[in-house]
């Protein structure tokens, strides 16, 4: 061996035992954490596969008939508060089919043995007093514990308890959404104006008398001062005031994607506005900015409607036609755990699917023009629960943790309500609207991502809040929402669908969907479900 | 070049039991428990020169060059271990692995040389001779390190100088020994080339270890460290300055032994003397002991149950010697039922009623613990107190944080009781506060205190309940879950002082 090879390999062995405790050490930070962590958890069904078949022309002989008086169809809000208040009216004489297993549609939740977290809305508003059936409901789930000077008192662990949010804004996390000590002077002027514009707004009422923005929306003032804005974009609005500040641009833009899943430059003046200038809710122990809470998110609301209806639930019932007759409706529905067709013959029917999913279903004069359906738009979300440990947030968690400068809607901590002091791990639930030139090539884009590359989207934006969150994560379980919601693109909330709709339909049947009101919020869908099913209460009396 | 070589055992010896030392040392200061520290860590060393010595047989070549690499690997990588440590100290999850770590690896690199030694000069001395000369110089060496650590190296060097200096000690032998005897050898150019590197690293180190010994105890706050556990829920250190002792939680002082005793006779004691029925007590929090300590001075108490969220500290103040000596071994008591728990879940399930309910949580600087100041927390409360009962809350400092104490206060009246706040001087903490609470109107003397207390007395404790005109009630909020304000306070209060 020559001194040169003997030398070079005395090299390599000392090097060897002098980097031996570093390499590994930094192999394992390296790996350890990041590739040779195979973050566990699933994607879960929308049902959008099921869904789908319903694209092409679907079709199927009965193998049975069942008769009843009200077919519901869809399992959303609006239809479960209408069938509560069917069956709180003594008419138990309807069948309600859910196309997927759970009921609840946007406001549905899960459970593991940490938590039980949201899957979809995770809030509801101090609703507004002018919604009496809300409140009583409310005072049903105990949500509401009584009155003092005619003013609902709110059970204090269900009220968001502080810290509600916290941003991370330049590299670090500043308590509320508003963070007034590191905004530049311009910022601060901006927002204070834009916030004393929307508390205008909020008290404006219309040369008719009516509240200029309302809930539910169809009862705001027809005064074309304010109807004209659903004419211009949110954004196109902010540029008409002069407000060109960063910081009140990335506000309005985030608050127009967590109540619509679009962007400001693509949201309704109007409906931008009415984000911020409907909720007025008091209280005898809140104010009207709070909000009502549970570790599951809306799912709560939604199990209490059940419990209301429980037994005319069908699930996995998949309707895929629905006809008038001379004595009123026939529908066929395909079971798709067993592959059996049932024909429901009906007196009444309420349709409380979603516009997409009728255009397909609707046969004959009950379905419109191929224009009525174009003008829906649905923006796809992503929903990512997170198992992780409590250790991977350096600070205290707020119930929503919000990134500045970001496309996504943050996370909320699912074990915010509760009173324990301190607990290791907690799931998180991640909302990120996404984006594209339409909904559709949205969607399209969406249905092609896996779970891997739905997790590398989550934590690429996680991990600059928080450096060790990947090595602390014991699962992720993704899914996404094909038709997120309703877009309130300008024009379409005046186009005012449900009244185009309701024009044309015959008697005995009703739709009741929060995208005819053309906002997706839990106050919207109860108020269409309550008033469908009035309607046909007093359809079937009289 | 046989008296060079021995001389080098004699330092081998010296520094790898420096180097040992300096690591338990270390480990009892973070650790605690010194007695299992030094012996696991004895232990270990030299065990790992057992697995030195039988790795040595692989070395058949190059004897002398590879003799000099290694006495240069020890004196790197034992000079370095200390500042190592020091700088993992806040991480006790990562000190034990990398303090093992360390002892391991000198412990084989010492374990190597020994034998290594005896074959290079088995052909210049006889058998028995060698063996008596290496192993003499060995434990010469080994005395020495012994004697001088405490006497001289830890009271003028420091822990982290120590070990740099005997790791150029190790280094310069090294080099030494190259010029010396390995001139000629193919190696040497490379000995001394990363013999000086390290020199200059080492050297490096101990000149800058000035900053990293400071920054480390700034981190532990200048004192001694006795215990230092980390809970899934806060981190519990103890300190030990002369005789006084000191416990932090997540770095907030909770007691000095020199004057706890003010605090928990006035935490148990005021209460105790106004009630007629004593049977009963709840203590939320106090996992230290030291109330149930107070409490047991009243014969007619059947129960007492302690509800604290982390066994850790029950666990340290029923166990550790000191500290069970602090609180009388409180924990021994059959009257005394403990529960882990979270205190909040707690209450709102109990049944049982109480009467007398003392509640000693840290400070409300966060909002998980400011949770446990809120209205719908003392109405939960206020269900498990027996209608004659009393409630104690510790409410923190009327004089650094007027408006949270007020707030505390207020926030306790708004379900329904009647309070009486007082407030003691504490030397380590200064002007503290407590608010005593029932559903009665009057809150009146019973009985008589205790006469083994000593610190409260009659007048003393009238004294308490008047508040000099900086301290008088302000007006506040009502501190609620949804608005924890209580927290918002303490923080722009507490923050002021600081």
């Amino acid at each position: 061996m020559s001194e040169k090879k003997q030398g070079r390999r005395q090299f390599i062995i000392t090097a060897g035992i002098l980097g031996a405790a570093a390499l590994t050490w930094t192999l394992f930070k390296k790996f350890g954490s990041k590739s040779m962590h195979l973050i566990k958890g699933k994607m879960i069904n929308s049902g959008a596969d099921k869904g789908h078949l319903l694209r092409s022309e679907f079709t199927r002989n009965a193998d049975e008939t069942i008769e009843t008086e009200t077919l519901i169809v869809g399992a959303g809000i609006s239809a479960l508060t209408a069938a509560r208040y069917f069956s709180k009216n003594g008419h138990n004489n309807y069948v309600l089919l859910e196309m997927s297993d759970e009921v609840g549609g946007n406001s549905i939740g899960g459970k593991n043995a940490i938590s039980a977290y949201p899957w979809a809305a995770h809030y509801l508003p101090l609703p507004n007093a002018n919604q009496p059936e809300m409140l009583q409901f409310l005072e049903e789930c105990k949500v509401i514990k009584g009155y003092e000077n005619n003013l609902p008192i709110y059970n204090e662990y269900h009220l968001c308890f502080e810290q509600e949010e916290q941003i991370f804004m330049h590299g670090s996390w500043h308590k509320g959404l508003i963070p007034e000590s590191i905004l530049k002077p311009n910022e601060k002027q901006e927002i204070k104006a834009f916030m004393n514009a929307m508390n205008e707004f909020k008290v404006a009422i219309g040369t008719d008398g009516k509240e200029a923005f309302c809930i539910p929306l169809e009862h705001s003032s027809k005064d074309k001062q304010y109807t004209d804005l659903d004419a211009i974009t949110m954004k196109h609005w902010l540029q008409q005031q002069g407000w060109k500040s960063e910081y009140l641009n990335w506000y309005v833009n985030y608050c127009c994607l967590d109540d619509f899943g679009i962007p400001a430059d693509k949201a309704s003046a109007w409906a931008g506005i009415h984000y911020f200038a409907s909720r007025k809710g008091k209280a005898a122990n809140a104010e009207s900015h709070q909000m009502l809470t549970w570790p599951e998110g809306n799912y709560f609301l939604t199990k209490h409607l059940k419990a209301a209806c429980n037994g005319n639930i069908r699930k996995n019932a998949m309707a895929f036609s629905v006809k008038a007759t001379e004595t009123g409706y026939e529908t066929l529905v395909l079971d798709t755990l067993t592959d059996k067709t049932t024909l429901y013959r009906s007196k009444q029917m309420l349709m409380s699917t979603p516009q997409f999913i009728a255009s397909k279903i609707l046969k004959g004069k009950l379905k419109m023009n191929d224009g009525f359906y174009q003008s829906f738009n649905y923006y796809p979300w992503l929903v990512a629960n997170l198992t992780v440990k409590t250790k991977a947030f350096s600070e205290e968690l707020a119930w929503d943790n919000v990134f500045y400068g970001s496309q996504s809607l943050g996370y909320v901590n699912a074990r915010h309500q509760e009173t324990g002091y301190n607990y290791t791990d907690t799931v998180i639930t991640y909302y990120m609207p996404l984006q594209g030139e339409t909904g559709k090539a949205a969607r399209n884009k969406a249905y092609e991502m896996n779970h891997e590359t739905c997790v590398e989207l989550v934590l690429s934006e996680l991990e600059k809040a928080h450096k060790e969150i990947r090595s602390l994560i014991q699962e992720i379980d993704v899914k996404i929402w094909g038709h997120g919601m309703i877009a309130p693109v300008p024009g379409f909330i005046s186009s005012d669908p449900a009244k185009q709709l309701n024009e044309t339909a015959p008697a005995g049947i009703q739709f009741a969907h929060t995208d005819l009101s053309g906002i997706s919020i839990f106050e919207e869908a109860f108020y269409r479900g309550i008033k469908a099913a009035k309607s046909l209460l007093d359809n079937k009396h009289s | 070049m046989q008296l060079l070589l021995l001389f080098s055992v004699f330092i081998i010896a010296t520094c790898g039991l420096i180097y040992e030392l300096v690591a338990g040392t270390l480990a009892s200061y973070l650790l605690g428990d010194s007695v299992t520290q030094f012996s696991t860590i004895i232990g270990l060393y030299l065990f790992s020169m057992g697995i030195g010595s039988y790795l040595s047989k692989f070395f058949n070549r190059n004897l002398l060059a590879w003799f000099i690499q290694i006495e240069l690997l020890v004196g790197v990588v034992g000079g370095i271990s200390s500042a190592c440590l020091f700088m993992i100290f806040n991480h006790v999850e990562m000190f034990r692995p990398v303090l093992y770590a360390f002892v391991a690896i000198t412990g084989i690199l010492v374990g190597v040389e020994i034998p290594l030694i005896m074959r290079i000069l088995k052909d210049k001395i006889q058998f028995t001779d060698l063996v008596s000369k290496v192993f003499t110089f060995d434990y010469i060496g080994a005395l020495l390190a012994s004697l001088i650590f405490p006497l001289v190296l830890v009271p003028q060097l420091g822990l982290v100088k120590t070990s740099f200096f005997f790791g150029m000690l190790n280094v310069v032998v090294g080099i030494i020994i190259c010029y010396k005897l390995a001139d000629e050898h193919p190696w040497s150019a490379y000995l001394k080339t990363s013999g000086f590197i390290s020199l200059f690293l080492l050297l490096l180190g101990f000149v800058f270890s000035e900053r990293l010994t400071t920054m480390a105890e700034h981190n532990t706050f200048g004192e001694r460290i006795i215990i230092a556990k980390s809970s899934p829920y806060q981190r519990i250190i103890v300190t030990k300055t002369n005789d006084r002792v000191k416990l932090y939680l997540n770095g907030n002082l909770q007691f000095n032994s020199k004057d706890e005793y003010r605090y928990h006779e006035s935490l148990v004691h005021p209460a105790m003397s106004m009630l007629n029925e004593r049977k009963n007590v709840l203590i939320l929090g106090g996992g230290d002991g030291m109330a149930v300590r107070e409490l047991l001075k009243y014969k007619e108490i059947a129960n007492i149950t302690l509800v604290d969220l982390d066994p850790e500290m029950v666990k340290l103040f029923s166990k550790n010697p000191l500290l069970t000596k602090l609180n009388k071994n409180a924990f021994a008591t059959s009257k005394l039922k403990v529960i882990h728990t979270d205190a909040f879940q707690w209450v709102k399930t109990n049944q049982k009623k109480y009467d007398f309910i003392c509640i000693d949580f840290p400070d409300p600087g966060n909002y998980s613990v400011g949770k446990l100041y809120t209205k719908s927390f003392y109405s939960e409360v206020s269900k498990c107190l027996s209608d004659s009962g009393i409630m104690v809350v510790q409410s923190t400092s009327p004089f650094v944080a007027l408006k949270s104490y007020w707030c505390i206060n207020k926030t306790i009246r708004s379900v329904g009781f009647n309070t009486l706040p007082y407030h003691i001087y504490l030397p380590s903490f200064g002007d503290w506060g407590y608010i005593m609470a029932s559903k009665n109107k009057q809150l009146n003397f019973k009985h008589e205190f205790p006469i083994d207390l000593k610190f409260l007395n009659r007048e003393t404790f009238e004294q308490a309940t008047v508040f000099p005109k900086d301290m008088q009630e302000v007006e506040t909020l009502v501190n609620k879950l949804d608005n924890q304000v209580l927290v918002d306070y303490f923080e722009t209060e507490w923050n002021k002082l600081l």
